[in-house]
């Protein structure tokens, strides 16, 4: 008696990537009845599982996530150039170890 | 109309059938998506449903009757002094205190039968007597809009303004995250989930992780017709802002924080 039920399902383009969830009570072969994983960039239907390609960027992101952070952190460079006008060895050690400690909280990592 | 006189003398009046008239007219459910254009057409997107109401030979032969909204080109015959209508792709036009009827074909099946509609104009109608076998499928109450009054009936039991859309309540859905958002523990806060109740989309869930500030994006028949900017909290008790965009695109909007961010809301759609 029951009709075909509405479920939320996954739109993919020709190649199988993912493009939108859909909500229907429709068949279609671009309509996929599987959920997507969490932590997926660019996710793709092969036919039998969802596989993201473009993993390796989200590694490449991480990689280069320390560069946002570390200069979010910095000290004003402004201190620098003050301490050198001043002549302040003091202010001017302060600062690069301020640098110093930012760049220790933040390294740099590795991806292949 | 000829048809009128015969559909009367057609109606089984026993006290039995009678009984399931007026069971069948309180037992309506469904109808999916119901529209009701600025023009005043009407159309719904999955069948009423008249069920629980009994099932023999003489009622209904599987139990319960579907009442699909008929295609386009299917003639709707006027009521009395009523012009007969065509069906469109918009639906069926209910101008203002108008009725819309369906016959029930006793003794058939559930299949929903196009010819068995009918419509009626209040002023064209004197003089007709609405067989005990039609249930009413809409009602236009044709007052101003300045007093409120001015809607629709449907037979669902529920009320549509000209130039809105009913949707149908849902279950929980759990939505695809984009641009690696995660949910962020469940265990004390639950799923990241959304639902569909009475033409409001509720938001649930907290998330974490993400690299930009799309978060998601709802379906079609979840988005709010224009961009909204919500309120929300995020890592370290911040208030940030939510958007939720006319293409469903749930947008972490002003700064936010990929340690944990809030999504819970609500919305009017339709």
């Amino acid at each position: 008696m029951n009709k075909n039920e509405y479920k939320l399902l996954r739109k993919v383009d020709e190649n199988g990537y993912f493009l939108e969830d859909v909500y229907t009570n429709q068949i279609a072969e671009d309509l996929v009845d599987v959920a997507i994983p969490y932590g997926m960039f660019k996710p793709k239907w092969t036919g039998s599982e969802w596989i993201d390609e473009e993993a390796y960027k989200r590694a490449e992101l991480d990689a280069v996530a320390y560069i946002d952070q570390r200069r979010s952190e910095y000290p004003p460079v402004e201190d620098y150039l003050d301490a050198i006008v001043k002549g302040d060895e003091e202010q001017k050690q302060a600062y690069i170890d301020a640098c110093l400690a930012v760049k220790a909280k933040y390294p740099k990592q590795n991806y292949t | 109309m000829s048809s009128n006189a015969r559909l009367i003398a057609n109606t089984p009046t026993s006290d039995k059938l009678g009984t399931f008239y007026d069971n069948a007219k309180r037992s309506i459910t469904g109808g999916g998506t119901v529209y009701y254009d600025s023009s005043q057409y009407l159309r719904w997107t999955d069948r009423f449903i008249v069920i629980a109401v009994g099932e023999s030979p003489d009622t209904a032969t599987t139990g319960y009757f579907n009442i699909e909204c008929p295609p386009n080109q299917t003639n709707i015959t006027g009521i009395g002094d009523t012009p007969d209508t065509m069906a469109t792709t918009s639906g069926i036009l209910l101008s203002d205190w108008s009725s819309l009827w369906y016959e029930l074909p006793m003794g058939s099946s559930n299949a929903s039968v196009d010819g068995n509609f009918y419509i009626g104009q209040y002023s064209s109608i004197n003089g007709f007597e609405i067989p005990p076998n039609w249930v009413l499928v809409a009602v236009s109450n044709g007052d101003s809009s300045a007093n409120g009054n001015d809607a629709v009936k449907l037979c669902n039991g529920k009320y549509i303004k000209k130039d809105q859309t009913l949707y149908p309540d849902t279950d929980w859905l759990t939505p695809t995250l984009i641009y690696n958002w995660q949910p962020y523990d469940t265990t004390n806060y639950g799923p990241v989930r959304y639902r569909r109740a009475n033409n409001t989309v509720y938001l649930e869930g907290l998330v974490k992780g993400g690299s930009n500030g799309n978060i998601m994006q709802l379906p079609s028949g979840f988005r709010p017709g224009r961009r909204l900017l919500l309120a929300t909290t995020m890592n370290s008790n911040v208030h940030s802002r939510l958007d939720i965009d006319k293409d469903g695109f749930v947008i972490a909007g002003g700064q936010f924080s990929n340690t944990w961010f809030s999504i819970t809301s609500s919305f009017n759609i339709g």
